[in-house]
């Protein structure tokens, strides 16, 4: 799966890669870095390599649909010149000529006269400043891209073609490899792997549906007909759905539910946006002492959000690796909330690390966990103690209404039950919700074990363009049960 | 004709005296200065048409020379270049552009039961080859997993090349005098209107994709996209914006660097600027919850169709292919809707893919020329978006009309490098024949709202409900009396909403729409675009959303 060699680019794997790698190793990368870095004889001041491979199948009423495999190569140049800020160029052709003509002009653009000079400090990483140990690569679902679709996906069909239901599915693995810095400077580099299998059941007269997911970075922790056959088992449950009046109702949230209302909050921790524009749900206004809310409580105080790339299970590249970022600059353990109370955000920006904070990336990955020795309960205990409510599986649609309250809007789907004296009463239609996970979070009445979930599918909305990039990073969720949830609205969406 | 750089720059002094005589830029580069900061320096060594072909041919060859029984390619060469505003310490400052330049490749085939799809992001002929076997190994792979058949109509093999017309280059033309025309843009609306906040962008796509199947299609088109933005201005009055229509169209257009320039342009923000100012005069307030008579006028009726009923009648999501991505339809199960009297009888709905909009195409991905779709006619739903994929389930349909089951040509892939699916399309709701103003429309209104689009719409899975957001005014007596604050949203059921319908406007009612909407899983981005009249339902709920934005 590794590049074609081809005497027209300069993308060449050196000898003794081995060639059943999905993505290039760090010494192929960093070939690739200094052959460019020479090209362009110091017309740019940052460059970052990616390589990324897929092997996707899709599954549509109970038949392979497509799939969609490859391997692309990307890079992206950043120039800059006399404090103005910088100008980035992003391609996957690696013709030398091209190349070498492209990054000329980029210079001479970064030249021109963009912005008042000294406006802007391009902060730099330096060899000084070492990277987390991550480890986010495995062996299993490497191995696993060459072969694995072939036997998996049958694990998938099998049960749902015999469920006498329709039953669509994703199977998607994938490897990416990274390497960023600048021609003298600090360079870094880092690998991973991920997995996605999700799989949504429905009846063939379309009145209910369930759904079920997995993700991991290892493949061996992902079992596609367990996915299969407990989205079965929820659609069976979701049969004959009644409807029940909207309103504020205890809520028990399913992990998938939580991280889809998390999701969106990872640009809330944002400083730029929180100090500057006030735009975040932590941003304070007409307070001549403080622009922020750190040092406040903002969440129940057995509540801890934490990322972190080091996180067994929601590691991830431990330097800013998107174009946007500071390009190598190593990230770090971030502790967002620390019992409830609000403890840092993200400097994503050179504003802050002009101001002597540590660089970060808005906290996409992110692990929303209870406090140590905070009693947990599981969803059946939750529905045990609970009079009257909600349970829901997951969401959908969910987007963004107003950000300086993290208010959201969506749908519910794919399991949506009546919790009546302590226990499942009925399915019931789904309903439209207005809430934020900054009240719903102040809300709660109990918590449970995280785990890692998959999005599953993620519209597009209110600029949440990272959650369109695939594979997505990992969130690690508890589920949850609190108060007072709005379901605003009946919906009749299946 | 093409406008020398001259003429660009009076256009933009032109401008300025049109907002009110600001003078504009800080300088005036010459010719020789600017020359080099033209985007095409950039991007210089493409790949031209022929090469192209030469690799799309390559990825066939091995797809069926490693058993495929059938394959088509996708493959392109893409340039883009954006510039905004710096949104931060430096209002009048453009932002730095980005710029990119990627092939893109991606081959489909079939060995009976299902596609295997392989992308190939390197212009050589070993990895196209590679796809194309690869694609095959895939397709073969599956189908001994799944032994069912797969229908795909045929269609006629079709050759040609189309480039979509233009008079200015915009890669031609330098990223400084592209800069000088957003500060020029953005001082001359704040010279002119007040609270202004002007926003504008600058980009543009080339793209030359070629499709080629092995039943002898063989398409080349030159695609020029205009993805300008361009809200003119956003007026903020404490917590309430209100944003002006856009100056350059609500759908973005295939066209050159003229559609920024053109002799029309100053004319049309003179008339957007003084349509909008009046705006700010009306006080703002917050509206009682409940339910109201509301008015969309054009650009909302067409935000509602590109964001939720145009979707709806994309074929694969109504027979589910999509279930587990970007959802069903509220259309779906196909056998329950199809020629039922489900919208209005007020409503025909058409579909195509006319070239002036980026919507559209001279051929689509599967290399099939876009048929007009009529998709709902005086309320029944007569008809769906179709690829060669998908028409086979309206065989019984097509049969009994005595139409040809073929392709209505809608498959499209967001970039050559994805598999193609159902989607892109252009939607026309008719307008009222009968002389019928949007103040016609206010005349019997006590005590309503009207929507001001285009809006934005939180819509769910099977796109048959949805919270609305956007410029709201409230109407009392048949006249405008208050700007709403923004912190109001309209909640509604698509189609219990739209049998309230009373009233539809005329041809001078009519406005835009464009969206940006995910298909597919790994989600590819995926465009609709409409144009539609004002319309006015009774029954519409508003609720608080708290604060503003």
């Amino acid at each position: 799966m590794a590049p074609q060699r081809n005497e027209a680019h300069i993308v060449v794997p050196p000898a003794g890669e081995a060639p059943s790698d999905p993505v290039m190793s760090e010494a192929a990368l960093k070939r690739i870095a200094d052959i460019v870095f020479d090209l362009t004889d110091g017309d740019v001041d940052g460059l970052q390599v990616e390589h990324s491979a897929r092997v996707v199948t899709r599954v549509a009423n109970n038949r392979v649909l497509t799939t969609d495999n490859g391997n692309d190569i990307r890079l992206t140049f950043r120039a800059t010149s006399g404090g103005r800020r910088e100008i980035r160029f992003t391609t996957n052709l690696v013709d030398a000529d091209m190349l070498r003509r492209s990054l000329r002009a980029l210079r001479e653009l970064a030249n021109s006269q963009f912005g008042p000079p000294n406006s802007f400090t391009l902060h730099v990483a330096t060899p000084q400043q070492k990277l987390l140990p991550v480890q986010l690569w495995k062996e299993t679902t490497s191995a696993a891209m060459t072969e694995a679709s072939t036997t998996a996906i049958p694990q998938m069909l099998t049960p749902l073609k015999s469920s006498g239901l329709k039953g669509s599915g994703f199977l998607g693995y994938s490897a990416r490899a990274v390497y960023a810095g600048e021609p003298e400077g600090h360079r870094a580099y880092c690998r991973e792997t991920d997995v996605e299998c999700t799989v949504s059941a429905r009846f063939p007269d379309g009145k209910a549906s369930g759904w079920y997911g997995q993700a991991n970075r290892d493949w061996s922790k992902i079992d596609p007909k367990l996915v299969a056959e407990k989205a079965i088992d929820m659609a069976n449950r979701s049969k004959g759905p009644s409807a029940v009046e909207p309103g504020r109702q205890t809520a028990v949230l399913s992990p998938f539910a939580v991280a889809q209302l998390m999701a969106p909050m990872a640009g809330q921790f944002d400083a730029f946006a929180t100090n500057e524009y006030k735009i975040t749900v932590f941003a304070v206004s007409n307070d001549p002492t403080r622009d922020n809310k750190i040092g406040l409580r903002v969440l129940d105080s057995r509540i801890n959000i934490t990322s972190d790339p080091l996180d067994p299970e929601g590691g991830y590249t431990p330097f800013g690796d998107w174009p946007v970022d500071n390009w190598a600059m190593p990230t770090h353990t971030m502790s967002y909330v620390e019992k409830g109370v609000l403890m840092d955000l993200a400097h994503t920006h050179d504003y802050s690390l002009d101001r002597g904070k540590p660089f970060n990336q808005d906290p996409w990955s992110m692990r929303v966990e209870a406090v140590p020795n905070t009693q947990l309960m599981t969803e059946e205990e939750m529905i045990a103690q609970c009079k009257r409510g909600i349970y829901v599986n997951r969401f959908s649609y969910v987007g963004m209404l107003d950000s300086p309250s993290a208010l959201l809007s969506g749908v519910t789907r794919d399991g949506c039950f009546l919790i009546k004296d302590g226990k499942i009463n009925r399915p019931v239609k789904n309903f439209r919700f207005i809430d934020s996970p900054m009240f719903a979070l102040n809300r709660l009445v109990a918590i449970g074990k995280t785990q890692r979930v998959p999005f599953g599918y993620m519209a597009h909305d209110n600029g949440q363009y990272y959650y369109e990039r695939w594979p997505r990073r990992p969130m690690i969720v508890p589920p949850i049960m609190v108060t007072d949830f709005n379901f605003s609205a009946l919906s009749d969406a299946v | 004709m093409s406008l020398g750089a001259c003429d660009r720059r009076q256009f933009l002094s032109t401008l300025s005296l049109a907002a009110g005589g600001v003078m504009l830029g800080s300088r005036v580069l010459s010719a020789e200065e600017t020359r080099g900061t033209a985007p095409q320096r950039w991007l210089e060594a493409g790949l031209a048409p022929e090469q192209l072909r030469t690799l799309a041919a390559a990825a066939l060859d091995a797809a069926t020379a490693n058993g495929a029984t059938y394959a088509d390619v996708r493959v392109a060469y893409r340039q883009r270049y954006q510039m905004g505003p710096y949104n931060g310490f430096m209002p009048d400052t453009p932002d730095s552009p980005y710029v990119d330049a990627f092939f893109e490749g991606g081959v489909r085939a079939s060995a009976g039961a299902t596609f295997g799809f392989h992308f190939a992001d390197i212009p050589s002929i070993d990895a196209l080859q590679t796809a194309g076997r690869a694609a095959a190994a895939l397709a073969k792979g599956f189908t001994a997993i799944d032994r069912g058949a797969m229908e795909f109509a045929p269609a006629p093999a079709v050759q040609g090349a189309w480039v979509t017309p233009y008079t200015i280059d915009p890669f031609a033309v330098p990223l400084d005098e592209q800069a000088d025309l957003i500060v020029g843009i953005q001082r001359g609306v704040r010279a002119r209107l007040p609270y202004a906040d002007p926003s504008v962008y600058v980009g543009w796509e080339r793209e030359t994709r070629v499709c080629m199947t092995t039943t002898g299609t063989l398409t080349t088109q030159t695609f020029l996209r205009a993805t300008t933005a361009n809200p003119i201005v956003k007026m903020q009055r404490g917590l309430t914006s209100i944003w002006s229509r856009y100056m350059y169209g609500g759908i973005t257009r295939h066209g050159g660097y003229e559609i920024m320039t053109g002799p029309e342009v100053p004319e049309r923000f003179k008339a957007l600027a003084e349509e909008t100012a009046p705006l700010t005069m009306y006080p703002t307030r917050a509206l009682d919850v409940g339910r109201y008579p509301v008015i969309f006028d054009g650009a909302a009726t067409a935000s509602l169709i590109t964001q939720l009923v145009g979707p709806a009648f994309q074929l694969d999501r109504v027979l589910g292919l999509e279930a587990n991505a970007s959802g069903t339809s509220f259309l779906s199960p196909m056998e329950e809707h199809f020629e039922t009297q489900l919208l209005p009888k007020q409503w025909t709905l058409h579909a195509g893919r006319p070239t002036e909009f980026t919507t559209g195409a001279k051929w689509d991905d599967e290399g099939v020329a876009p048929q007009p779709v009529t998709l709902v006619e005086e309320g029944r739903v007569m008809n769906y978006l179709t690829d060669r994929q998908t028409v086979s389930a309206l065989r019984d349909a097509y049969t009994k009309r005595g139409v040809p089951v073929q392709s209505a040509g809608y498959c499209s892939s967001g970039t050559a490098d994805r598999p193609p699916t159902v989607g892109q399309a252009h939607f026309t709701l008719a307008p009222n024949p009968a002389r019928t103003s949007t103040d016609d429309l206010m005349r019997g209104m006590t005590h309503g709202v009207l929507l001001r689009g285009p809006m934005h719409i939180l819509g769910d899975q099977q796109l048959s409900s949805g919270l609305l957001l956007g410029d709201m005014a409230e109407i009392r007596n048949g006249k405008m009396v208050n700007y709403l604050d923004n912190s109001m949203g309209m909640q509604f059921r698509l189609l219990p909403l739209l049998k309230t319908l009373k009233g539809l406007g005329d041809a001078s009612t009519v406005g835009e729409a464009h969206t940006d909407a995910l298909k597919g899983e790994p989600p590819q981005t995926i465009w609709n675009s409409a144009t539609a009249p004002a319309m006015l339902c009774t029954s519409g709920d508003f609720v608080s959303k708290k604060g503003g934005y």
